[in-house]
């Protein structure tokens, strides 16, 4: 190496240096998220890999900040559906060869069958406090994510005068056959849907919405887009999927805010247990639940966060004034009970 | 032990890790309440449960029928679409015919999650651009996709060219003398197809037939796209909706799985049955001439024929996606605003190229498509040689192991690797080779059969020839039997080539970030409602793979010593 280079090579690595210390400071914003060890600990691990029910590509860009104050763990994203990661999850535990060291899901029920099985670990977060009561099962998980369902309408076949305004509105006869949701079955963010229609009509309001004869397509992407193309008039959506076609897209579709509320879905966030880098991940999650990690989170997806001090996306009203309803703990039993009882309502297989 | 019996056995040990132990992992499964994860079988919990949970599910029998009767029509459309473009392709003076060969299979390199989608855009009944179209000259509904006849038909097209491949390789191979004699004794053209080409070509038939029947009960996207939006329900959706569900039903996934294979080995040995009792060899130690059937008066009007199908097969899907690459969005209500050319910009291309876990994904999906062609027609040939052409014992073994895994759905099957092969000690899980194998064994059938097909037709004459000149088995098999075979061996590469270009069902259970192949990356951006850089990487998709293809043929033909114009 000639002289020169040494000396550029040398003053480069001092910059560089320099920088990753100024870079992987413990505090993000003033909010503290870890200790200098955890910091350090996670800097020698060098790697996290996040098990993510939400879009890959979504969840790249959202850790991306997180990648730039912390360049020495590199974060790999892995996106499946819940039931997906589920599955992979207690197969790699049981293989003994765990390979996710955090997640996200997408239903509540689930985390709770595996914080009983051992497959996650306890987790204090330094800003659990950020979160409420109904956002977090203290000690174990937060709602790092969240997903709220909404009515959504094709505003080029549906005048705003005519659009309903209300969840009873959807049982307006005019709009039989015009209709699209997904069934109960496609996960923790339908059956809260339906949960909630049950609980605040009752069971006669899943009788009169089945009579208004939905079609029931398998993702909420498709029920979107068939709105956004006018191939059906009325959907009802998690707002995940509404507002990117609205916003990014300028799609011809506008959501419904129904004064009796909407259902509001948890996505808690765990630490796996016996994972490769579980320090890293622990640094990685109390990031993600930073307002840093929340406000990427919220303008990348257009998700809700439930801390007070992160501002809804560009286009989306505050979360309280949605009067967000959530199902609450809810038992193995009484789940698969009204999974059984909305598919004969809605006669879906 | 001979040299031979050491072989089936070696074949019959990979084979067995590749396709049973993944297949008997899930069979097992459907009979236990808890899924047998990393093979530990809870056999306290052993039941008829998901069987009975399954059968006794109320509309199942609806479900079962409805899956049979698109299949049914489907494979029916591929079938006469798939045979008569393939013999006017390759047997006849029809104009355009080089043209009619390279783009009848080209359905087959969009995905056919994003093939029908460009169907929906096309075809759906209120937004279809064909139905804006119609409404503009006062048609209220010309079409409508999400209906029995609309999937039956998108099912025919998006499978004819499996027919294609089949039939067309052999028709390549077909020896032209046993046509020419049946004309000489005074047949006429007609007589001679119906006596001669259609009988001689009938393993290939009712391989490609077979084949696309079950591939059909299978395929889960194209129904999830446009069979439920009309009502229409289907077996593959509810298998993805069982392992969709919190907590996933996979025993119970397993169990329908369990149930799609016993039809078709039902459906496999028939067939073997039937063709059993007949000879289909037609390529012989005798030379060859291959004229063209001469259509005479007809030439014109096959060919109109012929190019309509591309139209409209072909063209029309085709020039739909690239509407939605190309648009802003997708959304427009009338024909003005269809066209409006505010809309249109080269934006998704850039961004499809731009971004780096796009082409990490691309790279992935080369690796992956190579290793499985490699590894995949390496084991194929052996098993489709072993089984059509010795009489070695354990061959039968191999023919009914080797179509196990058509039936069952893709998903499924990356969820028994994912069960057995993590336990394995050689450290394959979360590398790219777990989703290679995977490929293999999910490939297998079609594989094998497209090999076999051509196999059948060489005369063991031509190998007992090389034998007794001195040639060893290898040498025989590498001048003689494979040279001769190579239009179905370049059959099973595309159609290899293609298949795992675009499969993405059977890596979910199996792919890495590290190891995330193309397909997937596609099928994310569509989660996200992005479809028109979805259009835009199907595009680029369609393009390489047609290029690979293209290239590929025009090798094969300097390259070998292949019978025939191929």
């Amino acid at each position: 190496m000639s002289p020169r280079s040494l000396i550029l090579s040398v003053s480069l690595s001092c910059l560089l240096g320099t920088a990753t210390v100024q870079a992987q400071q413990p505090a993000v914003d003033g909010e503290t998220i870890a200790t200098p060890d955890l910091v350090k600990a996670a800097c020698d691990e060098g790697a996290v890999t996040y098990y993510t029910a939400q879009s890959d590509d979504d969840e790249r860009a959202i850790a991306r900040p997180f990648q730039q104050r912390f360049p020495c763990v590199s974060v790999s994203v892995i996106s499946a559906v819940t039931g997906r990661l589920y599955e992979r999850i207690e197969t790699e535990f049981q293989a003994g060869k765990v390979v996710g060291d955090v997640a996200i899901l997408t239903d509540e029920a689930l985390v709770q069958k595996l914080i009983d099985a051992k497959r996650i670990r306890p987790w204090n977060s330094p800003v659990a406090a950020q979160y409420p009561a109904s956002a977090k099962l203290e000690g174990w998980w937060y709602a790092a994510s969240g997903s709220i369902m909404i009515p959504v309408y094709n505003t080029d076949s549906v005048g705003k005068q005519d659009a309903p305004k209300s969840w009873q509105d959807l049982l307006d006869p005019k709009w039989q056959g015009k209709l699209a949701t997904s069934p109960i079955t496609i996960g923790g963010t339908a059956w809260a849907a339906f949960d909630f229609l049950k609980e605040k009509f009752g069971r006669d309001y899943l009788v009169r919405f089945a009579a208004q004869q939905p079609k029931l397509l398998p993702a909420y992407n498709q029920v979107v887009l068939s709105i956004a193309r006018g191939e059906q008039s009325i959907g009802v959506v998690s707002a995940l999927n509404e507002y990117p076609l609205r916003v990014a897209q300028g799609a011809p579709i506008a959501p419904v805010y129904p004064p009796e509320g909407s259902p509001y879905t948890n996505y808690p966030m765990v630490l796996l247990a016996n994972s490769p880098h579980p320090h890293a991940a622990e640094l990685f999650a109390n990031w993600y639940l930073s307002k840093e990690g929340q406000t990427t989170l919220v303008k990348q997806r257009g998700a809700y966060s439930v801390r007070a001090d992160v501002t809804p996306a560009a286009g989306n009203p505050p979360l309280a004034q949605l009067h967000p309803w959530s199902p609450g703990h809810v038992t193995a039993q009484a789940h698969d009970a009204l999974v059984a009882e909305v598919s004969q309502i809605l006669g879906s297989r | 032990m001979t040299r031979g019996r050491v072989f089936v056995t070696l074949l019959l040990v990979v084979t067995s890790l590749l396709i049973v132990l993944p297949v008997a992992v899930l069979a097992i499964g459907s009979f236990l309440s808890e899924p047998p994860r990393a093979l530990h079988f809870a056999f306290s919990g052993l039941t008829f449960g998901n069987y009975i949970a399954v059968l006794g599910s109320p509309g199942f029998w609806r479900l079962l029928a409805t899956t049979i009767t698109l299949a049914v029509f489907g494979t029916a459309g591929a079938v006469v679409f798939g045979v008569v473009l393939a013999w006017l392709a390759v047997r006849t003076d029809v104009p355009g015919r080089r043209i009619l060969e390279a783009v009848a299979i080209t359905p087959m390199f969009i995905p056919p999650l994003v093939g029908a989608f460009a169907w929906d855009i096309l075809a759906s009944p209120k937004s279809g651009i064909i139905n804006i179209l119609a409404r503009s000259i006062g048609i209220p509904q010309a079409v409508n996709v999400y209906s029995l006849t609309g999937i039956g038909f998108v099912f025919a097209i998006y499978y004819c060219p499996y027919v294609f491949l089949f039939v067309a390789a052999a028709l390549r191979n077909m020896d032209a003398v046993l046509e020419e004699a049946a004309r000489m004794v005074g047949a006429g053209r007609l007589r001679t197809i119906v006596d001669i080409t259609i009988p001689l070509i009938l393993p290939a038939f009712w391989s490609a037939g077979l084949l696309v029947f079950v591939l059909l009960i299978e395929i889960f996207a194209i129904p999830a796209v446009l069979a439920e939006p009309g009502g229409i329900h289907v077996l593959s959706v509810r298998i993805w909706e069982l392992v969709g569900f919190t907590p996933p039903k996979v025993n119970e996934a397993s169990a329908l799985g369990v149930l799609l294979l016993l039809i078709t080995v039902t459906l496999v040995l028939l067939q073997n049955r039937v063709l059993a009792q007949r000879s289909f060899i037609t390529v012989s130690g005798k030379g060859q001439r291959r004229e063209p059937t001469r259509l005479g008066a007809w030439r014109w009007p096959l060919c109109a024929l012929g190019f309509t199908y591309l139209v409209i097969a072909v063209l029309l899907p085709f020039l739909a996606l690239l509407l939605i690459a190309l648009r802003r969005n997708l959304f427009f209500a009338n024909a003005k605003a269809l066209f409006n050319p505010a809309q249109f910009s080269f934006a998704q291309f850039g961004v499809a190229f731009g971004d780096p876990v796009v082409r990490l994904s691309l790279a992935n999906s080369l690796l992956v498509s190579c290793g499985t062609i490699m590894l995949g027609c390496t084991l194929y040939f052996a098993v489709a040689y072993t089984v059509h052409r010795t009489r070695l014992p354990g061959r039968r073994a191999l023919d009914i192991i080797s179509i196990m895994p058509v039936a069952i759905p893709g998903l499924i099957i990356g969820l028994g690797y994912l069960w057995s092969w993590i336990t394995l000690p050689i450290g394959l899980y979360g590398t790219v080779w777990i989703i290679i194998l995977a490929y293999i064994s999910q490939f297998s059938p079609q594989g094998v059969r497209a090999i076999a097909a051509s196999l059948v037709q060489i005369h063991p004459e031509l190998e007992e020839c090389s034998r007794l000149c001195g040639a060893g088995m290898l040498r025989t098999l590498r001048h003689v039997v494979i040279p001769l075979a190579w239009p179905g061996v370049l059959a099973a590469m595309i159609l290899l080539l293609v298949l795992s270009f675009r499969e993405f069902a059977t890596a979910l259970f199996l792919y890495t970030s590290a190891t995330q192949v193309f397909s997937l990356t596609m099928f994310d951006v569509w989660e996200r409602g992005s479809t028109n850089l979805v259009a835009a990487m199907a595009l680029i998709q369609a393009g390489m793979l047609l290029s690979i293809v293209l290239v590929g043929q025009r090798f094969s033909r300097g390259a070998t010593v292949a019978p025939g114009p191929s």
